[in-house]
């Protein structure tokens, strides 16, 4: 036996005393206390130093101790594997369930069993939920020099998007919101990360991005914001984030029931977006310890204080909601499960096609003028459509005469030359 | 942008940043020297230790550990053959054998230099580069990185040690290696047997340490001596010795310097590939290296060593410029950027130019601050190089055994490591080239990745643009030279007179057949996956066994002169195909090879059945007692040591996780006596 080992014997012994002593006394004091005190518990994440999900880890480690009772030492060990599918196994299958363990995976595990995948091995609606560092509000995004300025854009003009391999958030969503809301979206991926998908964005390579945490579009590029670089098209979630009011919310998008239940299926994952559970069978005191101790946690002003020096986004959600939403989730009706894996399934059912558009010629009346003629809608024959009517860009001449577009009225007759939906010239007569 | 760079050195001048800076670099350095940790391990520790500091005490620290990593990795390269990083393992080759030589002092002291002239020259490129950074970075797109990687996969030819056909196969087994995981275009899991391990990718840090250090310790033991044999040691006029072998090599060194840069600020290089391909450089360029590589030539870990650090400098770039980092470690310094509200992009190239300055001088002063360190005390390490072989070795099996685990965490690190050091020193033996089966895992991904983004993008338009062929000519050049100079040197082309009739067998055509079986069973499950899954692994995997199948019949039916066989790429090849033990018969080789094999797979059940660090004390004690009958105070005391100093660092420090154990599984309440299980 090595010297650390007797180490922990003696202090593995001193627990024992200490227990025996509990037990023994007449006041069966607290359990909860007596079982932490003097342990460790160890936050398993499935990801690598450093990403999103360690960050949160971590943060959470260090000012976890103080509020459960006993003061344990919290520690973050990382295993990565399978996109954290590793640790959800470990968690489910092998890790204690005394409570000294937790682990931190991805939004989108807890629904891979239900959408198909065997190497799952877990339920999990009978995981211990501990509770959510933040209900995640995903965007997509247009450069904005790709002149891709609104959601109705997506489904009229497509957008080049990136993704970084089959089953992210950036392949899944274009995905569902193209086999869902039917927007044109033309993914290209294999990116190595997403930093590397905004690059290619920079570059010209790509258009834009869909899946793309709003958290890390403040914290990252603001400045993109600012300059109004990119433009944020819609918001993917189960609730709306109270900084994009004005950006279009998937939810109401839908254009019936069975739709909006599909997208509700999938965007959950959005309101556990930063999971920390524990494995089944926690003795329940304990459980209630830990949710209760990470909400306490969450509005610690000494650990708001350490997350907000590192920009982390803080909406908690505690353990029971959680389990909530996930044991209705395994409610949901078969057919909406099958959608949803339709929607999100590797079998890209989308005609992908180069976004190429052509120039289109149309007569028609003018049917509306909106914004001083920002926006011009029209009616000929066989063809009505919306165009955006561009100060510099578009050509408007009334009677054979040059002509500002606030000129333009309804009930004109004019030929209109546009591409997607901008117009480049409108000729009334 | 002067008055900017020179704000930068009078802020960082400021002693209480120089010390973090300092703290960073000695923690490096210890990171450095411990194969399978490196700078990210450090860094996710350091993050918080940087909340309460100005920036630029933050990166200071941050870089200055990461910077000089790459300086003391060198120590267990030289000496025991063991990479400390997987960014050193080209030092391996030459630092090795002049260890070996009782060189160990010049060794040390040439990579010392050369990393600090590689370090300081690196980051000097990429102060004068900034203004002109981003719009160049505008044009690298995806065609243009997929360029950048077939150019350095193309440097296997060079890399090949005389043996091209084999160092193709090789290359090709590597892609194959890189594919293995889920699929980015389609989700297939591609030859993960099932398991979880190989869904996200084989790791680098075990296949390294498998392939290039497991067959050097397997040398040693079954040499049966200490690492310098008889030889002298050299260590302190050694040092003096290598410094000087610098500045004979001056313009090969900053040739790599800034070869290293300038492929470190390209993403998906990777720092594992940057020494090779400044190795191949160096091997295509310099006088006589093609004799000399491999042997012993300081000038080989010149170029490793000089390229290694300077890529710190060059991927810092893209972190930089556009927020992209190039590494792990560039990733988490990302967040440090986010702590300090600081954007990276143009506003770092701009507004806060002194910062990225300060970064700069950071990254310059840490690798003098790390080089000075070395020298200071390595006159001691060179005489590690004396130790006897029982008593050294263990404990560098064991070091390396919990490194290899940091590859993942996982036991499939631990069976990677020895299943590939099998593989490393059975190719070491039969004269098999490691070096291209490296940079096609290394590159493979990123070549098969960036393949299919620049088609599903811009269709075969991309070929025409200028950087991209630019860039295949290059890699043409670089494929196509050596390769015919390969194949005139061995007179392949001249005529069939050289074919005899009775076929040659032996242990290579095992390893042949053994090969070929495993290409076309891997070929045979490909063919089921999906078309986009199945394309990059049936061409390279069809190619490299059309490739293999012309090698086997080369090597059965030439005449014995040939350089593809063995015998003779040991006295002619260059590199890593040169064997020690001359004087052993194949026969006591074989049985003590068997022995070092049991040793590794002993230790292996110990730790799953007891948990690694009771079995890391239990196997140093067998082995010493075992292997060299040591004396009871000296076994216990190192086995003690050992295992006691893995606890702290690993458990305590690091809270690295360990390999699950039996008893763990049976019966968890274990885990509260045993540290490790």
């Amino acid at each position: 036996m090595t010297f650390a080992n007797q180490n922990k014997w003696s202090a593995a012994l001193a627990v024992l005393g200490l227990a025996a002593i509990a037990a023994a006394g007449p006041v069966a004091a607290d359990s909860v206390s007596d079982f932490y005190r003097g342990k460790t518990v160890t936050i398993w994440v499935g990801y690598s130093p450093g990403g999103g999900y360690d960050v949160y880890a971590r943060t959470f480690a260090r000012h976890w101790g103080k509020h459960l009772p006993g003061n344990p030492e919290f520690i973050v060990k990382n295993r990565t594997g399978a996109g954290s599918m590793l640790v959800a196994n470990e968690l489910y299958n092998i890790l204690p369930k005394d409570g000294t363990a937790l682990g931190v995976i991805g939004r989108g595990m807890p629904q891979e069993k239900l959408l198909g995948n065997d190497q799952a091995k877990f339920q999990s609606n009978k995981f211990t939920w501990i509770g959510s560092a933040n209900n995640e509000v995903s965007v997509c995004v247009s450069w904005a020099k790709t002149g891709i300025t609104k959601f109705a854009d997506l489904k009229t003009r497509g957008m080049i998007v990136g993704g970084t391999g089959e089953g992210a958030d950036t392949d899944t969503f274009p995905k569902v919101l193209n086999n869902v809301l039917g927007t044109k979206l033309k993914l290209v991926t294999g990116y190595p990360g997403g930093t590397d998908v905004l690059f290619a964005m920079e570059k010209g390579e790509l258009e834009g991005r869909c899946g793309y945490s709003w958290s890390s579009v403040k914290t990252m590029h603001s400045d993109w914001l600012r300059d109004k670089t990119i433009n944020v098209l819609v918001q993917m979630s189960t609730e709306k984030h109270p900084d994009i009011p004005n950006v279009p919310f998937v939810m109401d998008l839908a254009e019936n029931d069975e739709q909006k239940q599909v997208l509700e299926f999938i965007y959950a994952r959005q309101a556990w977006g930063r999971p920390f559970l524990a494995p089944p069978g926690v003795p329940a005191d304990r459980v209630k310890a830990l949710q209760d101790s990470f909400m306490a946690v969450t509005k610690d002003p000494a650990f708001l204080a350490d997350a907000k020096k590192q920009k982390l986004e803080i909406n908690p959600i505690s353990g029971p909601r959680i389990a909530e939403m996930i044991s209705k989730m395994y409610q949901a009706p078969l057919q909406v499960v099958n959608m949803a894996r339709e929607a999100t399934n590797k079998e890209d059912r989308i005609q992908i096609s180069k976004v190429v558009l052509k120039e289109m010629k149309a007569t028609g009346m003018i049917t509306d003028v909106k914004n001083d003629g920002r926006t011009v809608s029209f009616k000929g024959s066989g063809t009505k459509g919306k165009l955006g009517v561009s100060g510099s860009g578009t050509k408007v001449t009334i009677g054979g005469a040059k002509a500002k577009r606030k000129q333009l009225k309804k009930g004109m007759s004019c030929e209109f030359v546009y591409v997607g939906t901008k117009a480049k010239s409108i000729s009334c007569s | 942008m002067l008055s900017a760079a020179g704000r930068a050195i009078l802020i960082m001048s400021d002693p209480l940043r120089l010390m973090f800076l300092g703290t960073g670099v000695l923690i490096g350095l210890a990171l450095g020297v411990i194969p399978g940790l490196g700078g990210i391990v450090g860094m996710a520790l350091l993050l918080p230790f940087t909340f309460s500091m100005d920036p630029y005490a933050a990166f200071g620290m941050l870089l200055g550990m990461g910077s000089v990593t790459t300086t003391s990795d060198t120590i267990p390269a030289v000496l025991f053959g063991v990479p400390g990083t997987t960014g050193s393992a080209a030092t391996v080759l030459d630092g090795h054998p002049l260890a070996k030589q009782g060189q160990a002092g010049r060794a040390l002291g040439a990579a010392y230099t050369a990393s600090l002239v590689g370090g300081v020259f690196g980051a000097l490129l990429l102060a004068v580069s900034i203004p002109i950074l981003r719009p160049v970075m505008l044009h690298i797109g995806s065609p243009q990185l997929l360029a950048f990687a077939v150019f350095g996969l193309c440097m296997v030819a060079a890399l090949s040690a005389g043996t091209p056909l084999r160092g193709l196969t090789m290359a090709g087994f590597g892609i194959l290696l890189a594919l293995i995981g889920a699929d980015p275009q389609t989700g297939t899991l591609r030859w993960t047997l099932d398991t979880l391990y190989l869904w996200d990718k084989l790791p680098l840090v075990p296949v390294t340490l498998g392939l290039f250090a497991i067959p050097e310790l397997a040398d040693m033991a079954i040499a049966r001596r200490s690492i310098a044999g008889g030889a002298k040691i050299d260590s302190r006029a050694g040092q003096w010795q290598g410094v000087k072998d610098v500045f004979t090599h001056w313009w090969l060194v900053i040739r790599v310097s800034w070869l290293g840069a300038a492929l470190g600020a390209i993403p998906g290089i990777g720092a594992a590939v940057i020494d090779w391909i400044a190795y191949g450089h160096a091997l295509r360029t310099e006088k006589g290296a093609a004799e000399t590589f491999g042997k012993g030539d300081i000038r080989g870990v010149l170029a490793s060593e000089g390229s290694n650090n300077a890529k710190e400098g060059g991927s810092l770039v893209p972190t930089i410029a556009f927020g992209v980092p190039g590494s792990a470690s560039m990733a988490i310094l990302l967040g440090v950027f986010l702590i300090h509200g600081l954007q990276p992009g143009p506003d770092m190239l701009g507004k806060h130019l002194d910062v990225t300055y300060a970064m700069v001088w950071s990254v310059a002063l840490a690798n003098i601050m790390g080089a000075g360190i070395c020298f200071a005390f390595s006159n001691q390490f060179a005489k590690i190089a004396l130790i006897r072989g029982p008593v050294i070795l263990p404990l560098i099996i064991a070091v390396l055994m919990i490194g290899a685990f940091q590859g993942s965490h996982n036991w499939g690190d631990l069976v990677t490591l020895v299943l590939f050091g099998v593989l490393g020193w059975t190719m070491k033996r039969l004269g098999w080239p490691r070096p291209p089966l490296i940079l096609g895992f290394v590159l493979g991904k990123t070549v098969e990745r960036y393949l299919f983004i620049s088609h599903a993008r811009y269709g075969w338009e991309w070929l025409s643009n200028p950087i991209v062929l630019a860039l295949f000519a290059l890699a043409a050049w670089g494929f196509l030279r050596p390769l015919w100079r390969d194949f005139r040197a061995s007179g392949r082309i001249s005529s069939f007179s050289d074919y005899r009739s009775s076929p040659r067998v032996d242990a290579n055509t095992i390893f042949y057949l053994f090969l070929i079986v495993l290409f076309a069973v891997a070929l045979f499950f490909a063919t089921r996956w999906r078309l986009n899954a199945k394309l990059v692994p049936l061409i390279v995997g069809g190619l490299s066994l059309f490739i293999l199948v012309a090698s086997l019949l080369d090597f059965t039916f030439r005449r014995p002169s040939d350089p593809e066989s063995g015998a003779v790429a040991q006295r002619r090849g260059p590199m890593d195909l040169r064997v020690a033990d001359a004087g052993l018969d194949p026969r006591t080789v074989a049985a003590r090879a068997a022995a070092f094999l049991a040793w590794l797979l002993a230790y292996l059940a110990l730790t799953g059945l007891v948990g690694m660090l009771p079995a890391t004390f239990a196997f140093v004690v067998l082995y010493m007692w075992i292997e060299g009958r040591e004396r009871w105070g000296l076994i216990l005391g190192s086995a003690a040591g050992l295992t006691l100093f893995c606890y702290f660092l690993f458990d305590r420090v690091l809270h690295l996780a360990w390999p699950r154990a039996l008893p763990r599984v049976l019966f968890p309440e274990m885990r509260e006596f045993i540290p490790s299980l």
